[in-house]
């Protein structure tokens, strides 16, 4: 099948970052990260927040190449490899609260307030609080 | 720039501040350099600018409950570009227009998929 010129420029968009570091290294610093959230774990620093945050946006775009696949090769880029990205985006997005409540992320029918408490909770993953010690007396 | 469209991107830039308020412990527009690499006043001409290439028929509509969801799209699909970029690598302005491009093609998918009462989940995982 022709890809078409829209086609090849949201591949490229996509997969503009693969040009400064390689897919393996995006999933390894995307893997690692998510693994200390399950964990409750905050990051050691902002920097290192930040690192992550960048990263798993980098995965993110990669998994929505998901699509093409079947009709090109992307240079520095595997099936295996979208395909990883795809699940680890997923599991991540579908493991908020927000999946808990509604079947999808900014679901149209939902309430402004509900709407925006969305967005909150999602990123909320992003900086998890320490849990707080309390005294005991 | 349609005055609606305006208070909008006001609105769109809110969210992105509350977010990283949540996400990145932001404290006041100096920490919008550490986090995306660009001033308050920046971030907001480039969310103006993402704005204004959205159809003006949206914001003519009365669809408040689409809107808000809108808005919580383009916060989020904001932080998720600008996180990656620099304000100051050369390849930017190209990156954003191509990223303006997609993504107001994909926003109107997802107004003329409801309006075409054909549930859609543009960006989202199904």
């Amino acid at each position: 099948m022709t890809m078409t010129n829209e086609q090849r420029f949201e591949i490229d968009f996509l997969s503009r970052k693969l040009k400064h570091e390689s897919a393996e290294a995006v999933l390894q610093t995307v893997k690692s990260g998510c693994e200390q959230l399950k964990n409750g774990q905050p990051f050691a620093s902002e920097k290192a927040q930040l690192d992550f945050m960048r990263h798993y946006a980098m995965a993110r775009d990669l998994a929505r190449l998901e699509p093409y696949l079947a009709q090109v090769e992307i240079k520095g880029l595997s099936s295996e490899q979208v395909r990883e990205c795809k699940l680890m985006v997923s599991e991540f997005e579908k493991t908020s609260l927000v999946r808990k409540v509604s079947p999808g992320l900014f679901q149209a029918y939902q309430a402004p307030h509900e709407t925006v408490m969305q967005l909150a909770a999602f990123f909320e993953k992003f900086n998890p609080k320490p849990p707080v010690n309390k005294p005991t007396y | 720039m349609l005055p609606a469209k305006r208070s909008f991107s006001s609105d769109v830039c809110c969210a992105v501040r509350d977010t990283c308020r949540l996400a990145f412990n932001l404290q006041n527009d100096n920490d919008l350099i550490r986090i995306f690499g660009m001033t308050g006043a920046q971030l907001e001409e480039i969310v103006e600018k993402i704005i204004d290439a959205l159809p003006d028929a949206i914001f003519q509509k009365n669809y408040p409950p689409e809107l808000e969801e809108i808005k919580c799209i383009c916060a989020r699909e904001f932080i998720f570009f600008q996180v990656q970029e620099r304000l100051d690598d050369p390849r930017y302005q190209q990156d954003l227009n191509a990223f303006i491009h997609l993504f107001t093609r994909d926003i109107e998918k997802r107004v003329n998929g409801r309006v075409a009462s054909v549930p859609t989940t543009i960006r989202e995982e199904k």
